[in-house]
């Protein structure tokens, strides 16, 4: 029968994944140790065949892995070399393959805007390879050394800047259909996934300081006004994993109203992440407004996820224009 | 984790599609109650004599015997085929019977369950009083043993479906000298019995689907008491976690189905109520994803946490705002009661889903507390 439930493996692979990044330093300053044993441990091959060297999983299981990586706001590529890997298999660049793999080379999403430049976020190492969505929705694969960096600014996260680049697609081969879905679909479920990590944990952040936190001579958990609030915010964050479950299994199954599940999962995820990690500088009052404080690094982390997959009017016409899901 | 129809899957969803495309009554639910009532059990009826009443019920008292999965599958296709809302039977289907199920004896579910699912017998829930809404648990109406008897004294209050009922799951105090949740007693009441009065109240909506109901002295037979005298708090909470849950998952398909028609009826428009509409397409998806997760666990018998309430919460906010976008949107065709009425009615019905079956305010305490584990307020 349906279920969607997590199984026994993939409950292992989550607690795997959280117990290693929770013993790790994974402030942006430690992040290219944290990439080397990450990749060491294999989990940009996670889901790449067993005859192409990876462990051959599906993204039922890479959601449990990515939505630690965002609760832990680890910084590394590892979304893009996942999916990079999965893209140079499809389009004949299999020389790439044990470079994204081992991590020695590191991918970044792009995308392309109308007026035909690139953007992407990078964090403090330069990327090799880029995989572009092409302002009409194909992916293609691009050596940076064939872009040309026009800009780098400074993002709210200070672990990301954003590249603005020119590039020629003319002679990059788009990446077959099936395969450019499952790939784009798996983009905006890992993504989801990251920011359904973000919206747990800021859940649990609150939570656990509504009972540490005395005020009036009462926790202040007690109060219904933060009570609620945390309520709503394990609404939420229930509702986003729920979502990306729900496509990630679609993706896998390979079920027609997966690319709207996959957009649905990104659009419920990322307001969940941005709510509710902004809800928990409220419930923490003014230390929650430090610098000092982790709580700003979620919003801002959910910021920079919210804008790493098109822009609020294309996401919107996605979800608009599809087919209906039932 | 795992979506697609297996093993005998597919060939059930087949059957029910099927039966459901031959058998989905053509003409529109009455608007009168009397033929509303009727309207309902002879559709229930239907159901029952083609094999698909009470899908997850227990085949020995009339259901069908399968599983969770199943009755999921039979509520996807029910909603598909645009088969009539559960109406007058809600109480029956979705709270008394699976109580009885639950904590019956076999002379009771033996009478009762074949009867709600044949569409012979309409239910009510007596459990609110003007004294004790949220606060179910300062009850008051009071049950005093006579004999072979309960005698019941006392007043319920926003009773659904009194004035069409034949039964009602009946909350009563029956030890005077008991505090909130001790000393309580579910009873079934047959609700033709002398010293029950019902007097419908009119709702905002303009509808009458909720009552008072009086207690004069009823005399209940002691053989109706559904789990022993003094345990009526732990039988009413068996209702009222499955209220919350699984009884809601039509609900949820038909919100998702209501929104998917709208948005088709905005065609290309790029408007603010477009833009609503096709957010809350996204938060439907997410909805029925956390109803699959929560049958998923329950059938792998995990504890469920608070899961049913925040279902309940999530789905009767979404309710909501999807009814507000709408109405707000239609510029004079919300507030008149023109061609497209049922916005309007379907609006002003949807207060209830946010107090009914406990406020959301309750929901997010019960969140709060009993799931997250923050301190009593």
């Amino acid at each position: 029968m349906i279920d969607l439930a997590e199984g026994d493996d993939q409950l292992t692979v989550g607690k795997t994944a959280a117990r290693l990044l929770s013993e790790q330093d994974t402030t942006p300053g430690a992040a290219a140790a944290l990439w080397r044993q990450c990749a060491d441990l294999g989990w940009l091959a996670l889901a790449l065949p067993e005859e192409a060297g990876g462990v051959g999983y599906g993204v039922c299981m890479q959601i449990m892995l990515f939505r630690e990586i965002g609760r832990a706001l680890a910084v590394g590529p590892f979304l893009a070399n996942s999916l990079a890997a999965h893209a140079v298999l499809e389009s004949g660049r299999t020389d790439l393959l044990d470079g994204l793999v081992t991590g020695s080379l590191r991918a970044a999403l792009a995308e392309a805007g109308p007026d035909g430049r690139l953007r992407y976020f990078r964090d403090a190492e330069p990327a090799g390879i880029l995989l572009v969505r092409s302002a009409d929705g194909e992916l293609h694969l691009v050596d940076v050394a064939l872009t040309a960096d026009e800009q780098g600014l400074p993002t709210v996260d200070p672990a990301f800047h954003l590249i603005i680049a020119a590039a020629d697609l003319t002679d990059a081969p788009a990446l077959p259909t099936p395969a450019r879905d499952h790939v784009l679909g798996a983009w905006q479920v890992l993504t989801a996934a990251q920011a359904a990590g973000i919206a747990e944990c800021t859940r649990d952040m609150s939570v656990q300081y509504g009972i540490d936190r005395v005020q009036y001579g009462r926790q202040i958990g007690s109060f219904q006004a933060v009570k609620h609030r945390c309520a709503d915010m394990a609404v939420r964050a229930e509702a986003a994993w729920a979502a990306t479950a729900l496509a990630a299994v679609g993706l896998d199954e390979g079920l027609p109203q997966a690319g709207f599940d996959a957009m649905a999962a990104f659009a419920v995820a990322s307001g969940a992440a941005l709510v509710n990690s902004r809800d928990n500088i409220q419930n923490h009052g003014a230390i929650g407004f430090t610098e000092e404080h982790r709580a700003q690094r979620y919003v801002k982390r959910a910021q920079v996820l919210a804008a790493s997959f098109g822009t609020t009017a294309s996401r919107r016409d996605g979800l608009k224009d599809a087919p209906s899901p039932w | 984790m795992q979506l697609s129809d297996v093993g005998t899957d597919a060939e059930f969803r087949a059957k029910v599609r099927d039966w459901l495309a031959d058998n989905v009554p053509s003409e529109p639910r009455p608007t009168d109650r009397k033929a509303g009532r009727q309207f309902d059990l002879d559709w229930q009826r239907a159901q029952y004599d083609g094999g698909y009443a009470g899908v997850s019920w227990p085949a020995e008292y009339g259901g069908v015997g399968m599983g969770l999965g199943e009755q999921l599958i039979w509520f996807e296709e029910y909603v598909r085929a645009n088969a009539p809302d559960i109406g007058c039977g809600f109480v029956g289907i979705n709270h008394a019977g699976p109580t009885l199920i639950a904590r019956a004896d076999d002379a009771q579910k033996a009478f009762h369950l074949p009867r709600i699912l044949r569409g012979e017998s309409v239910w009510c829930q007596g459990f609110s009083e003007p004294g004790a809404g949220s606060d179910l648990a300062s009850l008051r109406t009071r049950g005093v043993v006579d004999g072979e008897h309960l005698v019941v004294t006392g007043q319920k209050i926003w009773t659904s479906e009194a004035d069409l009922a034949d039964h009602q799951e009946l909350l009563v105090r029956t030890d005077p000298d008991s505090r909130r949740h001790h000393g309580l007693t579910w009873i079934i009441c047959d609700m033709t019995l002398p010293g029950v009065q019902v007097r419908p109240i009119m709702t905002m909506a303009g509808t009458t689907e909720f009552s008072e109901v009086f207690y004069d002295e009823v005399r209940i037979p002691l053989a109706n008491v559904v789990g022993g005298l003094g345990n009526g708090w732990s039988v009413a909470m068996a209702t009222l976690g499955f209220e919350r849950g699984t009884g809601f998952l039509r609900e949820q398909l038909e919100l998702a189905r209501y929104v998917e028609q709208r948005l088709a009826e905005r065609g290309r428009r790029d408007d603010a109520v477009t833009f609503g509409l096709v957010q809350a397409r996204a938060e439907a998806r997410a909805m029925y994803a956390m109803t699959l997760r929560m049958v998923s666990r329950s059938a792998h018998g995990q504890d469920l946490g608070t899961a049913a309430s925040m279902i309940r919460l999530y789905y009767s906010e979404l309710r909501q705002k999807v009814d507000r976008i709408v109405v707000d949107g239609a510029d004079a065709d919300g507030i008149v009661y023109g061609a497209d009425a049922a916005i309007l009615e379907r609006h002003l019905d949807g207060y209830k889903v946010t107090i009914g079956a406990g406020t959301k305010d309750v929901q997010r305490n019960i969140i709060g507390e009993r799931g997250l584990g923050l301190p009593k307020s």
